[in-house]
């Protein structure tokens, strides 16, 4: 289980924090990310306080988190964006039909799950026939420095111990598993990976 | 910023991901100490808290229930609460 009460906690801090965790990549990163071309519906999936929330080319942006706090400053940045829409739920069971959305994004966020797979095909549910996945998070760091001093201190300071985390050929096969093809990985900045696939 | 139609169109109950309907200004019984609240037609007229037995207050409060399991989702600051049963503390 994910520890919600660590980011009701946080959330004032979130965005900060992962800025400085970032070095100096945070805005590229997030360019990164959302240059994908524009839909109808998207959902932002364990959206947080809006890394990307409001940057996603979407008529419609449904944003989902388990913690109200973090979604109470994702709202907040996200005030004057009118099609942006904040939901408490749940990443195993999300409370939307099948073939909802035609984008989903997940950033930042995977490594906080054991069962990954789960929300993955939860993800593959809600995603209409053609749709696309997003993901962004923290992988092994190509420099073995950064492998052996940042990620740990990233898992044990940071995310309390609780970080699992892949390389592009583990995403690629927990992708495939749940369904989706055209898996595409992408090494950002020798730290962190972009995944992107179709339903 | 009330809940958006677009987001009402799309919810659904996480459960059995059947429609769920909107209701505006439902009763609900809060209690201030547990930080809980449940529909009042759910707590067998009673107004103490469920959950500690100490007083509780009668609100209004918009609520999403399931049009085929008849589970409740709390609409709270304007944010629709659409947790599984096994992740809400305000199952009384």
């Amino acid at each position: 289980m994910v520890k919600t009460s660590h980011f009701e906690r946080m959330a004032k801090y979130y965005d900060r924090a992962t800025k400085i965790l970032m070095l100096g990549t945070y805005g590229k990163v997030r360019e990164r990310i959302v240059s994908e071309p524009p839909v109808e519906r998207a959902l932002d999936l364990c959206c947080g306080t809006g890394y990307v929330t409001g940057h996603i080319d979407a008529k419609t942006v449904v944003a989902l988190d388990m913690s109200p706090a973090m979604l109470r400053v994702n709202r907040d940045k996200n005030r004057e964006r009118g099609h942006v829409n904040i939901t408490v739920g749940d990443a195993f069971r999300l409370p939307f039909p099948d073939n909802s959305f035609d984008a989903v994004y997940n950033t930042l966020a995977a490594h906080e799950f054991k069962k990954i797979s789960n929300i993955i095909s939860e993800a593959y549910r809600v995603l209409k026939p053609g749709g696309r996945l997003v993901l962004y998070d923290f992988s092994y760091p190509d420099n073995l420095l950064l492998r052996y001093t940042y990620l740990p201190f990233v898992k044990h300071i940071v995310e309390l111990g609780t970080f699992f985390v892949y390389n592009g050929e583990g995403w690629g096969k927990i992708l495939k598993a749940a369904g989706f093809k055209d898996v595409e990985s992408e090494s950002l900045y020798g730290a962190s990976i972009l995944m992107r696939a179709r339903k | 910023m009330p809940v958006s139609t677009e987001l009402l169109e799309i919810l659904a109950c996480p459960i059995d991901k059947k429609d769920v309907v909107y209701h505006r200004d439902y009763d609900f019984i809060f209690c201030e100490k547990c930080d809980v609240r449940y529909p009042a037609d759910r707590a067998e007229g009673k107004d103490v808290c469920a959950k500690c037995g100490g007083d509780a207050e009668k609100i209004k409060c918009d609520v999403l229930i399931c049009s085929e399991c008849n589970r409740w989702y709390p609409i709270i600051d304007d944010i629709p609460h659409m947790l599984p049963d096994e992740l809400r503390e305000d199952l009384v």
